[in-house]
C-alpha cells in the first residue's frame, strides 16, 4: 500500500509541480459526543454549539514552506461563540513543512494572548479506503490523539482523508505528515470538510502569527492552573 | 400684634424647612443604603458566577476537554451567569 502511494504521490508531484501555493476552505461539524451529548450540564450548550458550527468557515492557505489554519471572519452570535469555545476557533495554526515543531497564536479569556510552540508527533496509518472529495480521490488515515488536563489523560480517534493529488502534507487544525493535502478531518466531536480548493502557480507569503507572549506548552499549562482576571 | 404674627410665620417657616430637611437626609440615606445593598448583591453574585465558572471548568476537563477548549466554555457560561452576552 504504501509503494503504491509513493508511486502514486511521485507521479501527481510531477504533474502538479507547478502548484506553489493555495487556500482550502473547510466547513465545520460538531457531531454526537457520548459525554457531552448526553450530560445533564452542558448537553443543551453543546447542542447550540452544533447548531453555530453550521454557520462558520475556517481557511488552510499554504505554500511549499508553511501552512496557516484559521477562522473566517464573521459576525458572531452565541451559538458561534459557543462552537468556537468547543473546537478553539478562535486559534491560529501555523506549521512548517515537514516539521513537528509547530505553533499556536491564542487568545485565551481571562489569561490573555499567548504565541504557543509546541511539538506534534503524529503516526498515521494509512488505510486501504478512498473516497472523493470535490472531485479530488482521497485515502483514509487514521491516528489517536492525547488530551492531558488537569483530570487525566484522555485518548481519541482522529481520521483524515488525504488527497495525494495536492501534494502538500497540510491539513487543518494543525495536522500533517500525509502524503497529500487533508481534505477531510475528525477529531472526537469535531469535523472540518473541505468546500472550497483554490491552488495557485503563484507563491503567497504566509505571515507567522506574533500577537502575544511566546511561551511553550507546558509554561501555558501551568499558566492556566492561575486564577483568571475576571 | 405684628411681631406676634411675625414670629409665628417664621416659626412655621423654620418648622417646614427642618422637616423638609429630614426627608431629604432620610431620602439620601436611603438612597446609600440601596445602592450599598446593590453594590454587595453585585459581589455576591460575581462570586456565585465565578465560582461556577471554577467548576465548569472541572466538570468539562472531567469529560476530556482540553483545558484551554474549557476555559472558553466555562468563561461563556460566566458572562451568561453576569448577563454579560
Amino acid at each position: 500500500m504504501k509503494k503504491f502511494l509513493l508511486l502514486l504521490l511521485f507521479t501527481t508531484t510531477h504533474f502538479h509541480a507547478q502548484i506553489k501555493s493555495g487556500e482550502i476552505t473547510y466547513g465545520l461539524t460538531l457531531g454526537y459526543d457520548e459525554k457531552l451529548s448526553n450530560d445533564d450540564r452542558f448537553s443543551s450548550i453543546f447542542e447550540k454549539a452544533q447548531n453555530g458550527a453550521k454557520k462558520i468557515a475556517f481557511t488552510l492557505f499554504f505554500n511549499n514552506e508553511v501552512s496557516l489554519f484559521k477562522v473566517n471572519d464573521i459576525i458572531t452570535d452565541k451559538e458561534i461563540s459557543l462552537a468556537k469555545a468547543f473546537t478553539g476557533g478562535n486559534n491560529i495554526y501555523y506549521t512548517e513543512i515537514n516539521s513537528d515543531k509547530k505553533m499556536k497564536e491564542i487568545n485565551s479569556s481571562g489569561y490573555g494572548k499567548f504565541i504557543i510552540n509546541y511539538t506534534k508527533k503524529i503516526d498515521w496509518v494509512i488505510l486501504n479506503e478512498t473516497k472523493y472529495i470535490n472531485t479530488y480521490l482521497c485515502y483514509k488515515a487514521t491516528t489517536e490523539t492525547t488530551v492531558v488536563n488537569s483530570k487525566g489523560t484522555f485518548k481519541f480517534p482522529v481520521t483524515a482523508w488525504f488527497c495525494p493529488s495536492i501534494p502538500f502534507n497540510y491539513g487543518p487544525y494543525g495536522y500533517d505528515g500525509l502524503p497529500g493535502l487533508i481534505l477531510e478531518l475528525t477529531e472526537r466531536y469535531t469535523t472540518y470538510g473541505a468546500l472550497k480548493i483554490n491552488l495557485s502557480k503563484e507563491r503567497d507569503v504566509i505571515e507567522k502569527p506574533n500577537k502575544g507572549k511566546t511561551v511553550t506548552q507546558e509554561e501555558f499549562n501551568e499558566i492556566i492552573k492561575t486564577q483568571p482576571t475576571f | 400684634m405684628k411681631k406676634l404674627v411675625f414670629s409665628a410665620v417664621a416659626l412655621v417657616a423654620f418648622s417646614f424647612a427642618s422637616m423638609a430637611n429630614n426627608s431629604v437626609e432620610k431620602e439620601n440615606k436611603l438612597n446609600k443604603e440601596a445602592k450599598t445593598e446593590q453594590l454587595e448583591n453585585k459581589i455576591e453574585e460575581e462570586k456565585s458566577c465565578g465560582l461556577q465558572y471554577l467548576d465548569d471548568r472541572q466538570w468539562l476537563s472531567d469529560m476530556g476537554v482540553l483545558d484551554e477548549f474549557a476555559i472558553e466554555i466555562a468563561w461563556d457560561n460566566f458572562q451568561e451567569c453576569l448577563g454579560l452576552d
